[in-house]
């Protein structure tokens, strides 16, 4: 997993979720999207999951256990995509 | 005083007069517009660029907003500033036309659908994202075009002032997608407009409107309505033919 593919997700969320007073630098690898961190909800983690397949051909489903651990920050997600990705 | 009158119409039908008080009017429109001689008793939102400000919402709900949304909550949170927390009718002849269509595209070609634009496409989700930031509780029903055009706000506010004195209308529209304009003669520009209508009583700007049953049909109104020109440019009276009514209204000091 490298520093370029959190760079590629940062700008992945910020463009695709609309944070526009949000720069890149803004965002911490080990933030937390959600909880107060980012300050995304659930419509946010499923529109992930749609950008995701598309992007990196990544599946990931609501009911999914791992999810929590998935979406804890930049990084886990990243170590996630470099993990599974398809494309 | 009822909003309703509904004398037997010279033509046969039934003819129904509604009557309120214009407390206070909103517009917003993509494209600049004079602020000189329209119609009293309210304002028209900076064009700031072609798209409606709407800082005073929070990022989190903001970034969400289509730019038609952001035209009908500009418009509708002005009105809410000065007439307070009140029931709303929300009207919108096609919606959120330009994020079904592209849905519509993408489905074509096999994508998965994106969850937040389809939650935000359906009809009533302009009024549920106001209705969040303005912490209403109050009803708000949400209409989309029928035979009676936008006057079906008219209606649906007469009807709700049967229990309540006070009702927000708000009106929003944008161009079609490009696939479908030759079919409609819909609006080139985007605009919304909320009016915040009490009872008609004996003061301040009464805005009477009279509908009456017609047999055959009439051409749809083309680009934006007649009503929004004539708030523009202060016309004080006037008419639309639709499919099945003809449409008078007038706005005079009681």
């Amino acid at each position: 997993m490298s520093d370029d593919l959190i760079s590629q997700l940062k700008t992945m969320l910020i463009e695709g979720l609309r944070l526009e007073d949000i720069m890149p630098d803004d965002v911490s690898p080990d933030a937390s999207l959600f909880d107060g961190g980012l300050g995304l909800d659930s419509i946010d983690a499923l529109e992930i999951g749609v950008m995701l397949d598309r992007q990196y051909g990544v599946k990931i489903t609501s009911g999914d256990e791992r999810n929590n651990q998935i979406f804890a920050s930049l990084r886990s997600l990243a170590e996630f995509v470099a993990e599974h990705r398809t494309r | 005083m009822d909003a309703f009158r509904a004398p037997a119409s010279s033509a046969g039908g039934q003819e129904t007069r509604l009557s309120f008080t214009l407390e206070h009017w909103c517009l917003w429109r993509s494209e600049l517009a004079s602020t000189t001689g329209c119609w009293p008793g309210g304002e028209i939102l900076p064009c700031n660029g072609g798209q409606a400000d709407v800082s005073f919402m929070p990022l989190i709900q903001r970034r969400r907003l289509s730019p038609l949304a952001m035209a009908a909550c500009a418009v509708a949170w002005r009105c809410r500033q000065l007439g307070g927390d009140m029931p709303a009718v929300f009207y919108s002849s096609h919606g959120e036309s330009q994020y079904y269509f592209e849905m519509l595209d993408g489905m074509a070609q096999g994508e998965r659908l994106s969850p937040t634009r389809f939650s935000l496409s359906v009809h009533n989700a302009i009024a549920g994202q106001f209705g969040i930031h303005a912490e209403s509780h109050l009803p708000y029903m949400c209409l989309a075009g029928g035979t009676e055009g936008l006057f079906a706000a008219f209606l649906e506010a007469a009807g709700m002032q049967l229990e309540v004195p006070k009702v927000m209308v708000v009106f929003y529209e944008q161009p079609l997608p490009e696939v479908w304009q030759p079919y409609l003669a819909a609006s080139k520009t985007t605009w919304a407009l909320a009016m915040v209508m009490a009872r008609g009583c004996e003061s301040g700007n009464q805005l009477n409107l009279i509908r009456e049953p017609a047999g055959d049909t009439a051409e749809a109104e083309s680009g934006e309505p007649s009503l929004i020109r004539a708030i523009l440019s202060g016309q004080r009276s006037g008419g639309c033919r639709l499919e099945r009514s003809n449409w008078r209204w007038s706005l005079g000091d009681a």
